[in-house]
């Protein structure tokens, strides 16, 4: 094929001056119409058979984009946007926006807002239950005795949910529980693991008490949950005694 | 087979040999034969989706926040057997675990049965119809009865049936968890101190890991569930074939895959149907919509 097409170019170039006699010359500038026409009907646009313009000849300019080189670019091109559009949905669900700074103290009201016994109080900007625990109620979900205030935190240790004081719920024939909505982990008052996925009870956190009575949850200082957590509930004198 | 040019027409497999040839009647056309029942298909399909999104409602609500969370909070329905996973194992065996295998393992069938025999038929197997049908029933109860024993609620049909207490000496069995909190392990196997050293997380510069090895804990949340999911198909693929109901590669896979479409269908209903507020285990009139 390749010497086929060498001799295809020699016989063209060979041809090219036979090429010009048929074609023949433009008459002058200002030279009648009757030269015209017969210059122009002498002319003869018919390639002459002799010629083969092999396939490869016929489009000797070389196109700038070839159709292979636009079909790869649209392909690549439609991929990157589509990549694109990933990476900017990606970044706009990530991109951290309105995030209040968490660990750190918050009050958590007055020791007088929380009667032994009654249902826990969640402090949303805390992420915190304020518990506190009947040291008479010796059953197990109402703490097992342990006694005064315990913080817990509501993220679920699990998979992180916030989870709920539920008082009417029933499970195990005694009302009151903490019930994860996500995966249903269920935890005393204490916040001690009962039931469900959950790898620990729920984490407590430190408290601590002013003079006038005023409760602070120091966020930043988290207790993983474990079967003692009625024991880290402390009255009113443990926390007093221990800050001074 | 008139064409006498037999090595262009040399049988492929034993099952194709002495076939007769097709007949032009007993071919059907993509037009209008499939695309037609295509066609009536998306109608009725748009048709349920429009009615229902009549019916039920379901609010766009504001972007996730972690410290709001509605009850029931449920995955979107098709994940909902993922989740009813979740209340029952670790996190990274019932998230990650089980939807890698289970993917993999399905596009890893066109290799495990490479047999040519009965190509492009249904049921081309004479077992192969029971096989599916034993399959999709134990996986179906099978799963329903694993679910049951995990919300104890053995336990409710021992104490209504003979109006007695569950024996506290079997509390262990009330349900998967109580395995780990009901017997008086050893402390020794409930906390072996693996050390800080197996996490180099002061490269990072961040905080020691003092990694705890809980033996109880790891059998309840990851040895047991990963056994029963392992063994059981294993149990039912032994039994099938003692009892001849499976014979070939071909039966076995129809076992196995039938078996776990009705367990992933029990799942879905469990989790979408069944579980109400706190994913509850509950009946199906009973489950309402979350509060948020």
């Amino acid at each position: 094929m390749v010497n086929d097409n060498k001799d295809k170019e020699i016989e063209i170039q060979a041809n090219d001056e036979l090429l010009d006699k048929e074609i023949g010359s433009s008459p002058a500038a200002g030279e009648s119409i009757d030269a015209w026409k017969d210059a122009l009907s002498s002319r003869s646009t018919a390639v002459p058979k002799n010629i083969i313009v092999p396939s490869t000849q016929a489009h000797s300019v070389k196109p700038t984009v070839t159709r292979r080189t636009f079909v790869k670019g649209t392909f690549w091109t439609g991929f990157g946007v589509t990549i694109l559009g990933f990476v900017g949905i990606f970044l706009d669900f990530f991109w951290p926006r309105g995030v209040e700074k968490f660990a750190g103290p918050y009050p958590v009201g007055n020791i007088n807002d929380f009667k032994p016994g009654a249902p826990p109080v969640r402090f949303k900007a805390a992420q915190t239950w304020i518990v506190n625990l009947d040291p008479n109620d010796t059953s197990e979900v109402g703490g097992k005795g342990g006694s005064g205030l315990l913080a817990l935190w509501q993220k679920c240790p699990h998979l992180g949910c916030a989870v709920p004081w539920r008082g009417g719920f029933n499970f195990n024939g005694d009302d009151g529980w903490f019930r994860c909505p996500c995966h249903g982990s269920t935890y005393t008052k204490a916040g001690v693991r009962v039931f469900g996925p959950a790898p620990r009870s729920m984490d407590t956190f430190e408290l601590s008490v002013d003079a006038q009575g005023n409760l602070t949850v120091h966020t930043d200082k988290v207790i993983p949950g474990d079967e003692d957590n009625p024991v880290r509930a402390k009255t009113i004198d443990d926390i007093s005694n221990s800050e001074a | 087979m008139a064409s006498g040019s037999e090595s262009l027409q040399k049988p492929i497999s034993k099952a194709v040999q002495g076939r007769q040839a097709r007949r032009r009647e007993e071919e059907l056309l993509v037009w209008p034969d499939l695309v037609f029942i295509e066609f009536i298909s998306a109608l009725l399909f748009m048709l349920t989706l429009t009615i229902l999104s009549i019916l039920i409602n379901a609010p766009l609500q504001d972007r996730a926040n972690p410290s709001h969370t509605p009850n029931p909070s449920k995955a979107p329905w098709y994940f909902l057997n993922l989740q009813e996973l979740l209340l029952h194992m670790h996190p990274a065996i019932a998230g990650v675990l089980v939807p890698t295998i289970a993917v993999g393992a399905l596009m890893a069938i066109p290799y495990l049965d490479n047999t040519r025999e009965g190509e492009g038929k249904w049921w081309a197997s004479p077992r192969a119809k029971i096989n599916a049908k034993v399959g999709a029933f134990v996986g179906f109860f099978g799963t329903l009865l694993l679910i049951l024993f995990n919300e104890s609620k053995h336990v409710w049909l021992f104490e209504k049936a003979t109006t007695l207490q569950w024996p506290s000496a079997l509390n262990w069995l009330k349900n998967t968890r109580a395995i780990q909190t009901e017997i008086p392990w050893p402390e020794s196997i409930r906390s072996i101190s693996i050390g800080e050293k197996l996490f180099k997380t002061e490269l990072l510069g961040l905080p020691p890991i003092n990694l705890v090895l809980d033996i109880p804990k790891l059998l309840v949340e990851q040895i047991i569930p990963m056994t029963t999911m392992i063994g059981l198909p294993i149990i039912l693929a032994v039994v099938a074939g003692k009892m001849n109901i499976a014979q070939t590669k071909r039966d076995y896979a129809i076992l196995i895959f039938s078996a776990f479409m009705a367990t992933w269908l029990m799942l879905t209903i469990s989790g979408t149907a069944l579980r109400g507020a706190g994913m509850e285990l509950m009946w199906p009139w009973n489950v309402k919509p979350p509060v948020t």
